[in-house]
């Protein structure tokens, strides 16, 4: 599946969440890989409910970014930030084009997650990693860690943006 | 004011959270005072939030935002007001004492 998406309508599809800051790092990483104004982000999508296909493709529109913004984040922000903080954008797109999925809230400190999905019901991990070689060492430590502590109803996204990149994975 | 009449407010949990994730992106940006300024808008915010969810019947979520209140006075540069949150909820919730530790060892780990 692939779909038309821009950052200026997180807001929107996400209203919980302020999305100023993880749309313009998003457009200074993607930036730094070569793209312009418009970015391709392929992610493979895994029992994700709500949604039956088994990929998506996000063609997203950052011409609501300035370039006075994405130059603002970057003296603000590490490097390794600005990529924790794409990742958090580009998780809010998939979550919604794939089924539907709102972050509801931001989770309590000490539950090993970062958000909470649709009303609270699930639990959301987002990580995401500069270099495609870092992504499955990622997604192993997300996944088995909240296999451990929690066991189902969670789910994990990891970008990366060598290649552009992710998962989304729910597990019931 | 009796709160018992009134729902919560989706618009009042949409600001705590983004007062949240300010906060949190302040702390990104290595910028403390920010941080603090948020932090404790949004834990005045949960206070009022777990009132309202506990006039409502909803306890879970009423002890939900007052450990997040406690998380967010400590982040906020306020842990004696934040400890003294945590020992209630501890004396008041005592099946709960788990995840409250955990959430007062991860606050700890950070302030070390």
């Amino acid at each position: 599946m692939e779909i038309d998406v821009r950052f200026r309508d997180l807001p929107t599809i996400q209203p919980q969440l302020a999305w100023g800051h993880p749309s313009a790092a998003a457009v200074a990483i993607f930036g730094d890989c070569g793209a312009e104004d418009r970015f391709k982000f392929d992610i493979a999508v895994l029992d994700v409910p709500g949604f039956s296909d088994d990929a998506i493709r996000l063609n997203i529109d950052r011409t609501s970014v300035s370039e006075a913004r994405v130059a603002r984040v970057r003296r603000t922000y590490d490097r390794n930030r600005l990529v924790e903080m794409a990742a958090i954008a580009i998780a809010g797109l998939a979550l919604y084009h794939a089924g539907g999925h709102i972050i509801y809230d931001v989770a309590l400190r000490g539950t090993g997650v970062d958000y909470l999905v649709d009303e609270g019901d699930y639990l959301l991990e987002i990580a995401g990693r500069s270099s495609r070689r870092e992504f499955q060492a990622a997604w192993n430590q997300k996944w088995q860690q909240l296999l451990r502590t929690i066991g189902g109803d969670f789910f994990v996204f990891v970008a990366e943006f060598e290649t552009c990149t992710g998962r989304l994975a729910f597990k019931d | 004011m009796a709160t018992g009449e009134f729902p919560v407010s989706d618009m009042l949990v949409t600001v705590k959270s983004r007062e949240i994730q300010r906060g949190m992106l302040a702390e990104m940006a290595k910028n403390s005072g920010e941080a603090a300024k948020h932090f404790l808008a949004a834990a005045h915010l949960e206070l009022v939030l777990a009132d309202d969810y506990a006039d409502a019947r909803q306890n879970g979520m009423a002890l939900r935002s007052r450990l997040s209140a406690a998380s967010c006075m400590w982040r906020g540069g306020d842990v004696k007001r934040a400890r003294a949150l945590f020992t209630s909820m501890l004396k008041q919730h005592p099946g709960k004492a788990k995840i409250i530790k955990s959430t007062i060892a991860e606050l700890e780990g950070k302030q070390a």
